[in-house]
């Protein structure tokens, strides 16, 4: 695969997904950021903006294993990652929804912690364990949560472990007028858009191993590690508002995010090398989930997004090594 | 190895760089020498720093030297210049990763193509839009504004600088003055007062200002003014008589009274009884005429009548007249020496305040630049020539063409400042005494008969300003004149008495001593 045939492909399913999701262009285009990086995604909004959607039209046009977990209050651990049954004299394991390349994990914070945790292992090692054997889960492997807003009734918040391991959160804002006419008119007629198939797993692969050989030169990388640093309140010469407002600063993950994603960025508009604008333009996507706030945060209204914002405009570009 | 677009790209942005860098670094290196400058150059305004100005040039030479050797010694790297090109003409960071991409051993497919699609980019690529090489607008107007400070403190004169150059114009003017008390002191005929004179020059050579000198001179002055002997006018008038009557109707042989005298004695033996009865009766007649202006004098001479015309030997008392015509020339010539004396300090204390006169009238022109010419008409001291009868005082009247707008009336034909005073004084006088009897008559207050009213206008100047007045009184007729040398004693005791009673400042006292002392030598 070619760095064009890659934008192509992009494009292409970007476009298909947008047969059936309006607008929301950021939003497609950073779950797509977050799947060529192979990580995972966590989408937070209100009930009833898409974003279940989305992921399921995602799903449907990659031609990959897809697997959907309702969570719910009552939703065990192995209802995820699958249990031991007995069969034909003897246990056999019974793989759960969470062996798929894609995963859907929808409304995961109305799951208990210990249901929560049940991913942790499979997001981050790729494997599931049960009864003292390791499963391997497939290549490519993602998982796209969503949850509602943290202070709706009968959720729990992810711990910040689990946070960790998604690689990007995306809000998923309000559509506009327009495009809530435009939703209108596709849901509420005749016709139901079909989504087509147009890649499989060995060019997801290919596509995910191309975003990891992009160069990146070391200033960028240095900026990158420059920007997670500032997030941290204790360190020498932190900001005011990082001081004031995050009680927990972004771990190297954050970093690794923010190079990932701004090298699959860079890919997807057709450059073969990361800038400092793809790894700036990624930073909220990569490190707002990764901000623990005070509560001083929470009475001033401060978002993570917020102190970002500070995080980028005092960090304005990046230095030459030498 | 970067490939050859991108090297010359990045070659020709890092000399760019290096220039736009040489720019702002000195002209931030001017400014802040101005800057520094400009603080150096007020402390200058307030105290005396003759090296202000080469110090801010110099500053100001070192701050370019340093900025352009720093400047051109920390010239960005590759990176750098191949980092700003990226931000600069929108590379999105491609010329900086290929840069580094260079340097590494191996390339995998993405890498190749990424310089492949560098080196396409740099092909041929202007600078244009790179930047400025200028100095940022705000940095110049900051050194702009510096350099303005410094000139607007640099080229007004510093009033440090005027005071100090002012003193150096007063120590010079005392020091002249000095130097001439020093030069009275060298001529002086006796130790005691080229000591004194001395001892002034040196007061003088201290004095911190102008009116502290002048004020010094004045006390000198007045010391002087007390070792005056008021008689020895009236004693060298006296002497002056004797021997100008000893000329007329001599004695003996000689050309003066000591020679005569002394003839007189060796020869007494062998005069005739009318001969030595004639020189008795001569003698007789000087003792009374000495009598009030040297009684000691007058009580040998009519001693030595009395012995020359008696049949005994004269000798002792032509020895004793002797004697005391001896003491009295001495006592006439430590006058004169005390006169020389005041006459050296007056003529120091008048060139200082001259001095200060010009000052006080070069300020007063700046002071009144722009009130436009003004013209004015003074009363000045008119220095006649000629001969004259008796002592003459002329009223000046001249233009005073000044500058200062203000007419000064200063009769001296220099002034401070930009306007001239060129005031011609017009008078008559006589200064120069001659001492012809036929011609230097003098009134005999004793024989004159009453007359009509006289009205007599006088001004004179000292140093301390200017003084007119009139006096006026009774006229006389029938004027009785006789050789003034037989009434200036009396002339003179009569003044200085006045003086001792009325209330007159020092300065015209000594006029007053100083002019019976001229007429006396």
């Amino acid at each position: 695969m070619t760095p064009e045939e890659f934008a192509g492909q992009v494009d292409a399913i970007e476009r298909e997904i947008a047969e059936v999701i309006v607008g929301q262009t950021e939003l497609v285009r950073a779950v797509m950021l977050g799947l060529l990086c192979e990580g995972h995604v966590l989408l937070e909004g209100v009930p009833g903006l898409g974003k279940t959607l989305l992921l399921r039209t995602l799903g449907e046009a990659l031609s990959v294993a897809f697997g959907r977990v309702q969570f719910t209050p009552d939703l065990m651990p192995a209802d995820i990652v699958g249990t031991n049954v007995l069969r034909e004299g003897g246990f056999r394991f019974h793989e759960g929804p969470v062996f798929a390349n894609v995963v859907l994990a929808d409304e995961i914070n109305r799951a208990t912690p210990k249901t929560q945790s049940a991913l942790l292992e499979a997001m981050q090692e790729r494997r599931v364990t049960l009864g003292g054997t390791s499963h391997d889960l497939p290549r490519p492997f993602f998982v796209m949560a969503t949850q509602n807003p943290l202070e709706m009734e009968g959720t729990y918040p992810l711990p910040e472990a689990q946070l960790d391991r998604f690689l990007f959160k995306v809000m998923v804002p309000f559509p506009s007028t327009d495009d809530m006419v435009e939703i209108l008119q596709r849901t509420t007629g005749e016709a139901t858009p079909v989504v087509s198939s147009l890649a499989g797993v060995d060019e997801l692969l290919a596509m995910v191993e191309m975003v990891r050989r992009v160069p990146a030169a070391t200033h960028l990388l240095r900026h990158a590690a420059t920007l997670v640093a500032a997030t941290h309140p204790e360190r020498e010469g932190a900001l005011d508002g990082v001081r004031q407002y995050v009680r927990y600063g972004a771990s190297p993950r954050g970093a690794q995010a923010m190079v990932l994603g701004g090298k699959a960025l860079a890919l997807v508009e057709g450059r073969l090398n990361l800038s400092g604008d793809d790894v700036r333009t990624v930073a909220a996507l990569a490190l707002r989930h990764r901000l623990v706030l005070g509560y001083e945060a929470v009475a001033d209204g401060v978002t993570s997004d917020d102190v970002i914002e500070e995080i980028l405009a005092a960090h304005p570009a990046p230095l030459p090594e030498d | 190895m970067p490939p050859e677009p991108i090297r010359l790209l990045i070659s020709a942005a890092r000399r760019r760089m290096v220039m736009a860098r040489v720019l702002q670094w000195s002209v931030a290196a001017i400014g802040a020498a101005a800057a520094a400058g400009a603080l150096l150059l007020g402390l200058a305004r307030r105290q005396v720093l003759p090296w202000a100005e080469e110090a801010v040039v110099v500053i100001a030479l070192v701050a370019v030297v340093v900025a352009v050797v720093a400047s051109v010694l920390s010239r960005p790297s590759d990176s750098a210049a191949a980092l700003a090109v990226d931000q600069r003409l929108g590379g999105k960071d491609q010329l900086s990763t290929t840069l580094e991409l260079s340097r590494r051993a191996t390339h995998n497919e993405l890498d190749e193509r990424q310089i492949r699609r560098s080196a396409a980019w740099a092909e041929g690529r202007s600078l244009e839009g790179f930047g400025s090489i200028l100095p940022r607008g705000k940095l110049v107007a900051l050194a702009l504004l510096a350099i303005g400070a410094s000139l607007l403190l640099a080229i007004p004169r510093s009033p440090a600088d005027a005071r100090q150059e002012e003193r150096a114009e007063i120590a010079a003017i005392v020091d002249a003055a000095a130097d001439d008390l020093e030069a009275a002191a060298a001529e002086a005929e006796t130790e005691e007062m080229a000591d004194e004179l001395r001892w002034a020059a040196e007061e003088l050579r201290r004095a911190e200002s102008l009116d502290d000198a002048i004020r010094q001179l004045g006390e000198t002055r007045q010391q002087l003014a007390e070792q005056d002997d008021p008689q020895a006018l009236a004693l060298k008038t006296a002497l002056g008589g004797l021997d100008e009557r000893l000329r007329q109707d001599p004695i003996a042989a000689g050309d003066d009274a000591v020679s005569q005298l002394s003839q007189l004695r060796e020869t007494a033996d062998s005069l005739s009884a009318e001969q030595r009865d004639a020189a008795a009766a001569t003698l007789e007649e000087l003792a009374g005429q000495l009598d009030a202006a040297a009684p000691d004098l007058a009580g040998a001479l009519a001693g030595a009548a009395e012995a020359v015309s008696s049949e005994g030997d004269p000798s002792a008392a032509l020895d004793r007249v002797l004697d005391e015509l001896e003491a009295a020339g001495e006592r006439v010539a430590s006058a004169e020496d005390l006169a020389d004396a005041r006459s050296a300090v007056r003529s120091a204390q008048e060139e200082l305040g001259e001095a200060r006169e010009q000052r006080e009238a070069g300020d007063g022109e700046g002071q009144g630049q722009g009130q436009g010419q003004g013209q004015g008409q003074g009363q000045g001291q008119g220095q006649g020539q000629g001969q004259g009868q008796g002592q003459g005082q002329g009223q000046g009247q001249g233009g005073g063409g000044g500058g200062s707008g203000t007419g000064a009336d200063n009769p001296n034909p220099v002034s401070g400042g930009t306007g001239s005073n060129n005031n011609l004084g017009l008078g008559q006088g006589d200064d120069d005494i001659v001492r012809d009897p036929e011609r230097g008559q003098i009134l005999d207050p004793a024989g004159y008969e009453q007359g009509e009213e006289e009205r007599v206008d006088f001004s004179t100047s000292d140093p301390t300003g200017e003084v007119q007045g009139r006096t006026t009184g009774d006229g006389l007729r029938n004027v009785p004149l006789v050789p003034y040398t037989e009434r200036i004693a009396e002339y003179q005791s009569q003044a200085l008495d006045a003086l001792d009673r009325m209330s007159v400042p020092g300065s015209l006292q000594d006029i007053v001593r100083d002019y019976f002392t001229e007429l006396g030598s």
